[in-house]
Parts: structure tokens; C-alpha cells; sequence
């Protein structure tokens, strides 16, 4: 019992994990420990003996003997037992790699036996390991073709697990290191990979992934799509299966695990670089913890409001990269789960599709009006278009209210309209109206975040919109010159009339708008930003472009950079400086507008600057007034 | 128990704090009572009793601090950090009276277990804590129907009964010495007039206060003594063009004790509605105040039953507010010298019940005469005395006083039946109009039903055992529904404003974001609907 606390040591400056896992692992009753004849230890483990009970190490010699090993190699042991195959390989200037299934075996080894030289020399991969075995070899820079020593008593106690890292039957031949948040890619210029997209069941998310797979091959990777969408009708069919909610639910998570080991098979097929998923494509934790297995990066953009669709609460953490339309109080809920690994990434629109199209005059005629909507009926556009009923006014979309005054102006009975067909609807309309849904009936919704994709798309048509005000919008459109906001019915109204009166302005910043988006906002952008997020793909043009930031503006006191090494003690000033890049000037309104859009707990400082902020507007008033 | 209460508003809201105060001192004699006001009204804070600490803010230089473009982020936020440190914390309770945005920011940077009040929320949104403030907030945004005074809604907020009956203010002994010395050569009674105003529709004019002065001084053969601070010496010049007698001039002259001092050797103070006047009341002066514009007795009246208030009797009375008079002023004009002739001449009948009302003569065509009353249950009520036939928009306001003063203020209160309502919906022949206000209650109260089943069906059938998606898209429905339909009925019924709007602001205020919060302030919502409802309806139904 000597050995162990001098065996750990030496593990410790190896593998420090593991030692920590051994010195607080608890044995079982199923190791059962003997003295072999020659008075070495011996062992049995589950009634199987582990080694000779005659003499171990004669007994390890003969069957060295017999494998072929040269000096430099890197051996793999499969099942490493008490050690004594092991040290046969001491000083014959080889490294091992010792898979050893029961931890119960290896911390009696541990325990009884000396094996200071031999852990000088190993890596020992057990079922505590994170990652899979290949990404286990390679981070130990083993050959692909290692020597393999299979000890056969531990395979017969847990074929199994030996079976699973049988090098030279595996599917698995992956070029990288699986990139995670704690292990960053190394940053590239323009490298072309190979990514598995995983298509949503079912939704308005459809569309997104087709948009992501045309900017993806945009910017030249090879793009694999798992098409979902044949799985659905049996999917969608489970409701009329039975009539119980609980049975209804169970059969959904069996489908959908199916659904999700189809791919995870496509996967093995196609060797992926990065897996990647939109809004309710088929991932399972089951799926997600086989893909962290097999070393492939998964990343999931959850173009969703966070608010309606609750989900992402049982997932986000276990994909390695999960972006986020919203900020704020869904990161704040984000970190309390414990998931480290968001991203903001706002929708985008797809140019190639969304475009300003040459009407025909039967087309204007269909498609046209001075207002127009297209989108499904949420309560609060159910009560703000009832203001509409006087208007030229033309509503496209589906769950509408048909015993509603809005019947009216509902085109085609309240059909769903095709994203081509939307595209026209946007070009012939004087006015879109972009009301974002919400659940309540109250118009514009006071907290509205993140921006929808209609706002990019009316925009990427060169299409004149009015879009209710969204706190993330100032930063993806200049308001005012490229994109105009309304915050009520009447102040939509007056900007109607305005922009009716004044239809130059209103061309001026639709081809703004249009500008703005194919110079920001298109799903290659997106794309780019992802890639560079997940594998450190840096996009081919941007790498000559240097962002230097002005010596002046480094020494200003109030760039973020210097305000955040002035408030070194303080950390609730330290969360709230990191918040911005170091070069930003800051200033009272920034930091109160930035407090306000996380929609999250205030801390004493943030409530300080608040106040600040309503000093300083107190102060403009009178100023005003005077 | 540490109490601290915020006003950083004015004078005449300082006062109207102070029987908060009183009534706070004498619920928690041992309590530390901390008031937070503006430094330029300190002299108007150390004279409210039951203040252990006045803490003030100057207010121009955090402005000052907080916009200037000259020190860094870093400064701003330690000079604020150190004054806010410098308010204490462990505050139990923070009573905000403010109405700014600003003020909520303040009370939430100092902190405190308890507010109430406007305070930021945890994510920094203002809203309004306890039911009486959360009324306040209401009636500045729809007062059509409020007739509760501003002290009786500030009392209530300290969850106190007992103001007092008065505003309260200590005159210090010098104030009085010095005030002697400014009257040293008066001999007589003096009359007291405030010609200024905060605003110039609130502004009675200067030439009417000079007729007035003229009649007095006649009939009384008193002294007349202009008051006001310095930035009102243009009222008083307009005023001596068209006085002809000598008067005491202390516009300007009086620091507040003095001008407090001043007041109490008065017999009457006749003003606008204004800080002085509120100063008056606390010292026990008859007042006599012309209410124009926004001012209502029955919203901000004098706070005593030693005082007078003249309306006008139009009918845009009273203006909404932040809005621009398109009648030239016009009902300045309907209050004349002679109604305050009458006031002055018959006070004490008037405000003791000896005239228990006015005839509708040529006198009182144009204008309403008021006198206050305090009613068993504490609060004060504004009475019209003279005699016109009744409108159905008075009793309605009635009805709602007594709905209002049962639900905000819980269990601990108990209506009494109003006599003046009886006989106001018999004088006014109201039959038709009552029914058919009965049936709306009756209406709201039962979508009310409707909503709260449907929100307590949603949460059955969320519960896992329950679950039910058709059952709660069915009830989700319901309520959307609900919604647009009391939007209606607010839309469409301007009696129905204070019930419906007063529980779309509940929502509002309470920032519901989770599911579970957005169903909670629902329950609230139309529970509250439920509640004010039947109450309402059986006010009418007991005069039926």
C-alpha cells in the first residue's frame, strides 16, 4: 500500500485529472486481491485473474515475446492490469498508451505495485476521458498505426469498451484537433472545410438553413446537407397517434433520437469538419455527447426568440458553440445554466434571393398596395392593422382571424405565401410594414430585442420599410438614414403620411438599407463570423484589412480599455468596462443604453451610471427649456 | 425601523408630505425618519416636524457633474458613488414621492428592503410600488374621475390614517421676531395675496387681484400685503398700476420662516394655487385659492377645512396636462373680485356648515365655490356648494372614491354609505344613466371572471400531469381575446377608464417577461376587475 501517494505524484505532473479522480475514487467489492506464488501481488477482478497466480512477470516476458515492437514506438496497451506487461517496455526508449477500463484495477496498481518508471512513460486513457480515443491518440501525437497489445483478461471483463477504441476498424479519420471554447482553434486565413448542415424537421427555420448552405458554398467549403424535412410526416403524424400528451412526448424524443442517430451515421459517412444546426434540427443529448466523442465540433444557431420557444434550456450547453439572435437577459440565463459557449449572431438576408425585381404590370397589380404585411397573426397585429381597415392595405399570411374586420384585407384566405412570392409582395409594396410579434396585444412591444428576418430581407429587396423599434436595431441600421422605426400607432401614422408626401426620402433609404445589408448583413457574413467563431477561419479579403486604432483614442481616460484598468478593485465596474471593446470611447449614454439592452439584474455600479444618466438628461432638458 | 422618504420636487409638495410624516411618527414613535429632498428647500424641510435627518441633494451640481464633458467616467462615478454612500443604507422602508424617473434611479442607487413608490427595477425599468402610489401614477396620466387629494394617497402610501388633519409646520421664534420687524409700522388686519403661479395658465391676473384688493380694502379697511418671491416682482408691478392704495410689499423680502411668520399675523391668504398657499394652510391661515388650468381642489386643494377654493365653471375645466389653451385663457376671466368678495365675507359660515350651500345666482354662473371636509374615515373631500343641477360625471366620480379608497387601501378599511351621493342621483334623475353604467360593471366584472378562469386553467394544464397543448392554446386564446375586448370597452366608454386603464398600467408596471410572471400578473389583473367590479356595482345597486 506504500506505492500509491508516490505513484500519484508522478501522475499528477501528467495527467493531473486523473490522478484527482483515482485519489478520490472509492473501490468496489469486486476486486479481489492474492499473492502470486513468486510472492508478487496479484489480483482478480469479478472472479477473472488478471495475471499468472504462478509468476506475473515470467508470465508478461513470454507473451512480449511473441509482439512485435521497435524502439521509438509508441505501444498501445489494451487493458493495463497491475502493470506488469508494461514494464516490459521499460527502457526500450518507447511510449505507451495504457487503456485500462476499470479504474478499480488501475488504483489497486497503483496501490501495490511501484510503477514509477512505467507511468514516466504512459498515457493512460480510461472511461473518465472526455474525448474519444482518436482525439486521445492524437493529442498524445500517437501514429495512426500504433503497435496494439491486447491483454485478454481485461478484454473479456469489458470487451465493450476495448472494442470502442479499436484503431484500426474506426470510421474516424479526422485531419484536426476538435476545436472547443477551452481548446480555441488556431486562427487561418481562408482554409476550406467540410461541414455536415443539419436541416430543421420542421418550422420557419426551413429557410434559414437553405440560406446558411448558399453562403457557406459562397465562400467555397463543401457543404454536406442532412435533409430532415422526409422524416417529418411521421413526426407530425405522432399527434394523431394517440390522444395522451405524455405518450405523444415520449414518442417524440424516440423519433427524434432517431431521427438524430441518422446524423450521426451521415456523420461517420461523411467525415465532417463541423457540424452545424439551425432551429429545431434533430439533435439529442445522446447524439450531441456521441459527436463530442467522435471529435467533431457542433455549433447550433438557435434563430429563435428565446422567450417563446424554451427548448434551448435542455440543450444549449452540450453543443461547443451556440449562437443566439438575442443578448442580454438570455445570456444572463444562458450563464446560469452554465453554458459558456454563446455567440451573438443576427438573422441575416440571402441577396441572391432577396432582391428588387422588375414587376410586371399584373404582378404590381396582385402583388401591390400602399401598405402591406406578410406574416402570421399574433395578437398584437391583430389589434394594430385593425387601424389599417381605411387604408390601402394588403395582409399576407396565415392565422389570421377570419370572423375579424382584418378578413378583408387578407389576401388569398389567409394562405402561406412562398419566399418568392414574398420577395414580390416586398417589391411592389409603397410601405412594408414590420411589425415584430409578440404575444401581447399592445402594439409595439416595449422590450422588443432582437431583429427579425423580414427586416433584413425588405431591406436586402431595396423595399421601403416601417419597423417597429427593436434594442439591438441601432447597431445592424443607421435609423434615420437607412432604416425608419415607429414606437406607436401614432407615430406610425405620422411617418406614413411623411414618407407617402415624400417618396424621393423614401427610395433614398431603401437603396441605404440595401446598401447596409449586402456590405453587412448577408448570410455569407454570417457564415464568415460563425467559422471564424467555431474553427478560426479567418474570411480570405479581411485578412489585409488592419484595424488600427487611433493613438488618441487608446489615450483617452475614458476608452473602455483604461476605464476597465481603473477600476481594477472594483469588480462590478471590471464586468461592466469588459462589456465593450478596450478602444471605445465611452460615455454616459453608451453605458446606460448597454445596462438597459442585457434586460438583466442591476448591479450597485450599473444602478450608479443609470442615475448618472438621468442627471445628465435632467440636466439637457432644463438646458433645452432654457 | 429606518424609514427614508424622497421628495425632491417643491415647496408645496414638501408640505403636503408632512402629514405622511405625523402619521408615520406616531405608527413607529421609535423610528429613524430620514427625508430626501432638494438642497434650495431645506429651510422648507427643518420646519416639518418628525424629521430626524434631512439629507439634500444639489441637484444642479450632480446635473452639472453628471453631463460635463471635462471629467472622465471614472470621476462622475466616484462623486456619485460617495454621495449615495453618504445617504446610508439599510433603509427598511423608501417612500418615493417623486414622480421622475430620476427619483426611481435615486431611491433604487440608495437601496432599501422595502419601497414604495417609483424605484428602477432590477433591470433598471422604473415602476411604481404599493397600490396607493401605483393610483397616483394613474390619476396624473387620467383624472376625470379622481376626487382624492394628494396628502390622502401620500398617507395612505405610509399605510397611516393619521395626518392629522393638517399639513404641518414649525415656525422657528426668530421667523416671528423678524416678521414683526418687516410689519413693524401695520396696524390692523392684513390680508395676504400670492400673485404668482407656477405656470401662466395657472395665473389668476394681477389686475383681477387688484380689484379684489380694492373691495376688501374698502369693505375691511385691512392692510394689503403682497407675497411671493423675487422672480414674481412683475405680478406686483402689474398689480400697483392698478391699485391705487398703498400695500406692504414683501415680494421677495421673506425667507420661508418669515413668509411662514407673515402668514400666521395674516387674516386671510387669497392665491393662486401655489407653494404659499399649502405654507398657510400648515400655519392655520385662511386660505382662499383660485384653482385654474390644471389645478383641481379635489386633486391638490389645500389640505384644511380653513379654506375656500374657486373654480371655474367651463366646460375644458380642468385642462389636461402639457396642454395648450385654444380659449385665450378665457376662464380666468369667470372667477371675478366679487366671488372673493363673497368667500372672504362669509368664511365661516361657509366652511363650518352654517351656509350648507350657495344659490345658483348671476354671482355664481361662471364659477364653483368649494369647501373641504374630512370625513370619518380620515380622508378630506371637496364639496361644491353651489346649487346647480348635478352632473352624472360627479356622481360617477363618487362611486369610484368609494371603490378606490376599499381596494387600495386592503383589509383594514370600511366604507360608509354616502348621503351626498343619494341625493345627488335623486336630484340628477340618473335612473337610465346608472342602469346602463351598472350593466358595463356588470360586464367588466364578468370578462374579469372569464380571464382569471382562463388563466387558472392554464396553469392547471401546464402542470405536467395536465398537459394539455389544445386546452392551453384554447384558454391562450380566450385571453387574447379578452384583451382586445376590454380595449373596447375602454375605448369606447369613458366611464370605464379608471377600472380598465388602471389594470392594463398593473400589467405594465409589474414588466412581466417569463411565462410564469406574465400569468401571475394576469391572475392579479382580473382579479383586481373581479373585485373593483363588484364593489363598483354594489355602490349603485344600494341606491337602486
Amino acid at each position: 500500500m506504500g506505492f500509491f501517494e508516490e505513484n500519484i505524484s508522478v501522475l499528477a505532473r501528467r495527467q493531473p485529472e486523473l490522478a484527482d479522480k483515482l485519489r478520490s475514487h472509492y473501490l468496489s467489492g469486486d476486486i479481489e486481491r492474492s499473492t502470486a506464488k513468486t510472492g508478487l501481488p496479484a489480483v482478480k477482478f469479478r472472479g477473472v485473474s488478471l495475471h499468472s497466480s504462478y509468476d506475473p512477470i515470467k508470465e508478461a516476458e513470454k507473451l512480449a515475446a511473441a509482439f512485435d515492437f521497435r524502439p521509438g514506438d509508441t505501444v498501445i496497451l489494451k487493458g493495463f492490469g497491475l502493470g506488469y506487461i508494461a514494464d516490459i517496455f521499460i527502457g526500450k526508449d518507447c511510449n505507451l498508451i495504457a487503456c485500462e477500463a476499470e479504474l478499480d484495477i488501475l488504483k489497486t496498481a497503483f496501490e501495490l505495485r511501484d510503477l514509477r518508471k512505467v507511468i514516466e512513460i504512459t498515457r493512460f486513457f480510461t472511461p473518465v476521458e472526455e474525448i474519444g480515443f482518436p482525439a486521445f491518440l492524437r493529442s498524445n501525437s500517437a501514429a495512426e498505426y500504433a503497435p496494439v497489445f491486447n491483454h485478454a483478461p481485461s478484454i473479456k471483463l469489458n470487451p465493450e469498451f476495448y472494442a470502442s477504441i479499436d484503431i484500426k476498424d474506426s470510421h474516424y479519420d479526422f485531419q484536426t484537433t476538435r476545436p472547443t471554447p477551452e481548446n480555441p482553434p488556431v486562427p487561418s486565413v481562408g482554409k476550406k472545410i467540410k461541414i455536415l448542415l443539419v436541416g430543421p424537421l420542421y418550422g420557419g427555420s426551413l429557410p434559414v438553413a437553405e440560406y446558411c448552405r448558399r453562403g457557406l458554398e459562397q465562400i467555397g467549403h463543401t457543404v454536406e446537407y442532412f435533409d430532415s424535412t422526409p422524416y417529418y410526416p411521421v413526426y407530425s403524424s405522432i399527434e394523431n397517434t394517440t390522444p395522451n400528451p405524455g405518450h405523444q412526448a415520449k414518442l417524440r424524443a424516440y423519433y427524434t433520437l432517431f431521427v438524430a442517430q441518422a446524423v450521426l451515421a451521415k456523420a461517420m459517412e461523411v467525415k465532417p469538419d463541423l457540424v452545424f444546426g439551425v432551429a429545431q434540427s434533430p439533435f439529442t443529448k445522446e447524439t450531441l455527447e456521441d459527436f463530442r466523442k467522435l471529435a467533431i465540433p457542433t455549433a447550433f444557431w438557435f434563430v429563435e426568440d428565446y422567450k417563446v420557444l424554451t427548448y434551448w434550456k435542455n440543450f444549449a450547453p452540450l453543443y461547443d458553440y451556440f449562437f443566439t439572435i438575442q443578448k442580454g437577459d438570455f445570456f444572463r440565463q444562458l450563464d446560469l445554466l452554465g453554458a459558456k459557449n454563446y455567440h451573438y449572431l443576427p438573422l441575416a438576408a440571402d441577396p441572391e434571393i432577396h432582391k428588387p425585381l422588375n414587376l410586371t404590370p399584373q404582378e404590381k397589380e396582385e402583388f401591390g398596395s400602399i401598405l402591406s404585411f406578410i406574416g402570421a397573426g399574433y395578437p398584437n397585429r391583430r389589434l394594430f392593422f385593425l387601424y389599417f381597415l381605411k387604408d390601402n392595405f394588403k395582409l399576407w399570411g396565415t392565422e389570421w382571424d377570419m370572423s375579424s374586420p382584418l378578413a378583408q384585407k387578407l389576401q388569398r384566405n389567409g394562405a402561406r405565401i412562398s419566399s418568392e412570392e414574398c420577395v414580390k409582395i416586398f417589391n411592389a409594396a409603397s410601405i412594408n410594414i414590420n411589425l415584430h410579434s409578440w404575444m401581447e396585444s399592445g402594439g409595439v412591444n416595449p422590450e422588443g430585442d432582437f431583429v427579425n428576418p423580414r427586416t433584413f430581407e425588405i431591406a436586402a429587396c431595396g423595399a421601403f420599410q416601417l419597423v417597429d423599434n427593436r434594442s439591438e436595431l441601432p447597431r445592424l441600421f443607421e435609423i434615420g438614414k437607412e432604416i425608419i422605426t415607429f414606437n406607436n400607432i401614432d407615430d406610425f401614422q405620422q411617418k406614413k403620411q411623411y414618407y407617402l408626401a415624400h417618396p424621393q426620402e423614401m427610395s433614398a433609404i431603401a437603396s441605404s438599407a440595401r446598401l447596409r445589408v449586402l456590405r453587412e448583413h448577408t448570410y455569407k457574413h454570417r457564415m464568415e463570423e460563425m467559422l471564424k467563431i467555431t474553427m478560426g477561419i479567418e474570411p480570405e479579403n479581411s485578412a489585409d484589412m488592419v484595424i488600427v486604432a487611433p493613438a488618441a483614442r487608446l489615450s483617452d481616460p475614458n476608452a473602455a480599455g483604461n476605464l476597465l484598468r481603473a477600476a481594477e478593485n472594483d469588480p462590478e465596474l471590471k464586468a461592466l468596462f469588459s462589456a465593450f471593446p478596450p478602444e471605445e470611447i465611452l460615455d454616459v449614454d453608451k453605458i446606460a443604453a448597454y445596462i438597459r439592452s442585457k434586460n438583466a439584474n442591476i448591479t450597485n455600479a450599473e444602478g450608479i451610471f443609470l442615475l448618472m444618466k438621468e442627471f445628465a438628461d435632467w440636466g439637457r432638458q432644463k438646458k433645452v427649456i432654457k | 425601523m429606518r424609514i427614508l422618504i424622497i421628495n425632491i420636487t417643491r415647496m408645496g409638495d414638501l408640505l403636503q408630505t408632512s402629514p405622511l410624516i405625523h402619521g408615520l411618527r406616531s405608527k413607529y414613535p421609535s423610528a429613524e425618519i430620514t427625508l430626501l429632498a432638494q438642497e434650495p428647500f431645506r429651510s422648507v424641510c427643518v420646519g416639518i416636524p418628525g424629521v430626524d435627518r434631512l439629507l439634500t441633494i444639489q441637484a444642479e451640481e450632480w446635473v452639472e457633474r453628471s453631463e460635463d464633458n471635462k471629467s472622465s467616467l471614472e470621476d462622475k462615478y466616484s462623486f456619485l458613488r460617495k454621495h449615495i454612500a453618504r445617504m446610508g443604507t439599510d433603509y427598511d422602508i423608501v417612500i418615493n414621492l417623486s414622480h421622475t424617473s430620476l427619483s426611481g434611479a435615486l431611491a433604487k442607487a440608495v437601496g432599501g428592503k422595502e419601497y414604495r413608490g417609483m424605484v428602477s427595477n432590477a433591470k433598471g425599468k422604473s415602476v411604481v410600488e404599493h397600490p396607493w402610489m401605483s393610483y397616483f401614477f394613474f390619476v396624473t396620466s387620467y383624472r376625470a374621475f379622481n376626487d382624492i387629494n394628494l396628502v390622502d394617497m401620500y398617507n395612505r402610501t405610509g399605510e397611516t390614517a393619521d395626518g392629522g388633519k393638517k399639513l404641518h409646520y414649525q415656525i422657528p421664534p426668530e421667523a416671528h421676531l423678524q416678521a414683526n420687524e418687516l410689519l413693524s409700522d401695520v396696524e390692523g388686519d392684513i390680508i395676504a395675496l400670492q400673485l404668482g403661479a407656477s405656470a401662466p395658465a395657472r395665473r389668476w391676473p394681477p389686475h383681477l387681484f387688484a380689484q379684489t384688493a380694492e373691495l376688501l380694502q374698502r369693505k375691511f379697511d385691512c392692510n394689503i400685503a403682497l407675497l411671493g418671491s423675487s422672480g414674481e416682482r412683475e405680478y406686483m408691478e402689474e398689480f400697483s398700476m392698478y391699485y391705487q392704495n398703498p400695500f406692504i410689499d414683501l415680494v421677495g423680502k421673506t425667507t420661508v420662516p418669515q413668509l411662514a411668520a407673515v402668514l400666521s399675523r395674516s387674516r386671510f391668504l387669497i392665491t393662486n394655487d401655489t407653494g404659499t398657499m399649502h405654507l398657510a394652510c400648515a400655519v392655520g391661515t385662511p386660505v382662499i385659492a383660485v384653482f385654474l388650468a390644471e389645478a383641481r381642489a379635489c386633486d391638490t386643494g389645500p389640505y384644511t377645512e380653513k379654506a375656500l377654493i374657486l373654480e371655474p365653471h367651463i366646460d375644458c375645466f380642468p385642462c389636461e396636462y402639457n396642454s395648450e389653451c385654444k380659449r385665450n385663457y378665457e376662464c380666468h376671466s369667470y372667477i371675478s373680485p366679487e366671488n372673493i368678495l363673497y368667500a372672504v365675507e362669509n368664511f365661516d359660515h361657509l366652511t363650518n356648515g352654517g351656509i350648507r350651500a350657495v344659490p345658483l345666482s348671476h354671482l355664481w354662473e361662471k364659477s364653483s365655490l368649494v369647501r373641504n371636509i374630512f370625513e370619518s374615515d380620515g380622508f378630506i373631500r371637496a364639496k361644491n356648494l353651489v346649487k346647480r343641477k348635478p352632473e352624472f360625471h360627479e356622481a360617477v366620480k363618487l362611486i369610484y372614491r368609494q371603490m378606490w379608497k376599499q381596494i387600495l387601501s386592503g383589509k383594514d378599511y370600511k366604507p360608509e354609505t354616502s348621503s351626498e351621493l343619494k341625493s345627488l342621483l335623486i336630484t340628477g334623475e340618473f335612473s337610465s344613466e346608472l342602469d346602463l353604467l351598472a350593466e358595463l360593471f356588470a360586464r367588466i366584472r364578468s370578462l374579469g371572471e372569464q380571464g382569471l378562469n382562463a388563466v387558472l386553467e392554464i396553469i392547471k394544464f401546464s402542470q405536467p400531469e395536465n398537459y394539455n397543448p389544445a386546452r392551453l392554446n384554447f384558454h391562450t386564446q380566450i385571453l387574447t381575446m379578452l384583451d382586445s375586448t376590454l380595449w373596447n370597452y375602454e375605448w369606447n366608454n369613458r366611464e370605464l377608464i379608471p377600472l380598465l386603464r388602471f389594470s392594463r398600467q398593473m400589467v405594465r408596471n409589474a414588466d412581466p417577461v417569463e411565462r410564469d410572471e406574465i400569468l401571475q400578473v394576469s391572475q392579479e389583473k382580473f382579479t383586481f376587475l373581479i373585485k373593483a367590479g363588484g364593489i363598483l356595482l354594489k355602490e349603485i345597486e344600494s341606491f337602486a
